[in-house]
């Protein structure tokens, strides 16, 4: 085996064996994207799909995401509307005087919630897409700071 | 020097080719300056990996070492004008890391022996390391062998198996060690590596 060899495999062996943690790409992205900014953005981690509720890639699916940073839990239910586009409804506990943007490529648009923590966005295009929670009112007496998921496939 | 480039034919995917991925960062660091903020993604994609194991490398543990990733990014987007030339981004985000690294693990009052602690993580994933190490085969032994080296030679062959071309002034001051010797010294890591790994032929 030659140098060159040997360092592949002690290359594959570390990426193996000690990998980077799973959300480290997503919180530098946050990170960035967040530089700078006056408002701090928590990062809401995507919990694993309820195999039982994820939808089949295909065409009559539905789909449910769960973010959570441990206190705020973020529940979304994803339709596929058969012309490619998607709806997402998404509830949002503890509810919270907060506006909702959803950030693709190049597009993005908001929606309020519900004081029961409802929110909803139609005609979605697929696609890398990220949430962002931002605060409405100061002193609205929740959350001093706005959270954002990781990215996700839409 | 070869030793960054693999021309391995039995790469793997998830094998992280380090020729592959510099002319990646490089790609992406010139789109994303030219305006596309996009390429920032790709090159975070690309480069975080490497610059974990080259901040691992320095024994900081998994909570710092993803601190010191992350201020490595935060540097470069601060400072990115001074990188003249794309394809040095690479080599630029991997010196940064060491240094950022270094400095963390200077002021810290206890460094992990991260053999260790790769032992407890696998571990922990897998239940007992040993058994890991039988069921990875040629991989396991391989992890065998790298443990019985001292520990500085764990973190230069580490290291100079994720840099391109490793800058061997930088990685003495990093490792307290004399410049000169990085040289032999890596030689003789790899020497004891091949005398560890024995008669035992790693499979193709």
């Amino acid at each position: 085996m030659t140098d060159t060899e040997l360092f592949a495999r002690l290359r594959q062996m570390w990426t193996d064996l000690d990998p980077m943690p799973d959300d480290l790409v997503d919180s530098i992205l946050v990170a960035l994207a967040t530089e700078g900014l006056a408002v701090e953005y928590v990062m809401l981690t995507m919990l694993d799909t309820v195999p039982a509720l994820a939808g089949v890639r295909g065409t009559s699916e539905s789909q449910t995401l769960e973010f959570t940073d441990g206190t705020l839990r973020m529940l979304l239910r994803v339709n596929s509307t058969g012309d490619g586009e998607r709806r997402v409804d998404g509830w949002l506990t503890p509810a919270s005087a907060m506006t909702v943007r959803l950030t693709q490529a190049h597009d993005e648009v908001t929606a309020s919630i519900s004081p029961e923590g409802r929110f909803e966005f139609e005609h979605i295009p697929t696609g890398r897409t990220r949430l962002w929670l931002e605060v409405d009112a100061i002193g609205a007496g929740g959350a001093s700071h706005g959270f954002t998921t990781a990215e996700f496939d839409l | 020097m070869e030793d960054g480039i693999s021309h391995s034919n039995h790469r793997t995917l998830s094998d992280p080719n380090t020729e592959v991925i510099w002319d990646r960062a490089a790609l992406a660091f010139e789109a994303w300056r030219s305006g596309k903020a996009q390429a920032m993604d790709e090159l975070v994609r690309t480069m975080t990996p490497v610059l974990w194991h080259v901040v691992r490398a320095h024994g900081l543990a998994v909570e710092q070492s993803q601190d010191v990733v992350q201020s490595t990014w935060l540097i470069l987007v601060s400072r990115y004008d001074s990188i003249a030339d794309p394809r040095a981004v690479a080599a630029w985000l991997t010196t940064t890391a060491r240094r950022e690294a270094w400095r963390v693990a200077r002021r810290g009052s206890r460094n992990v022996l991260v053999s260790d602690d790769i032992l407890e993580r696998v571990a922990e994933d897998d239940g007992s390391a040993e058994e890991v190490a039988v069921a990875r085969d040629d991989q396991g032994w391989l992890w065998t062998c790298v443990r019985t080296l001292s520990e500085r030679c764990q973190r230069l062959l580490r290291i100079v198996a994720f840099e391109e071309r490793p800058d061997y002034a930088r990685i003495a001051a990093d490792l307290d060690m004399p410049i000169g010797s990085i040289g032999p010294t890596r030689g003789r890591c790899l020497a004891k590596l091949r005398d560890a790994l024995g008669s035992r032929e790693l499979a193709r």
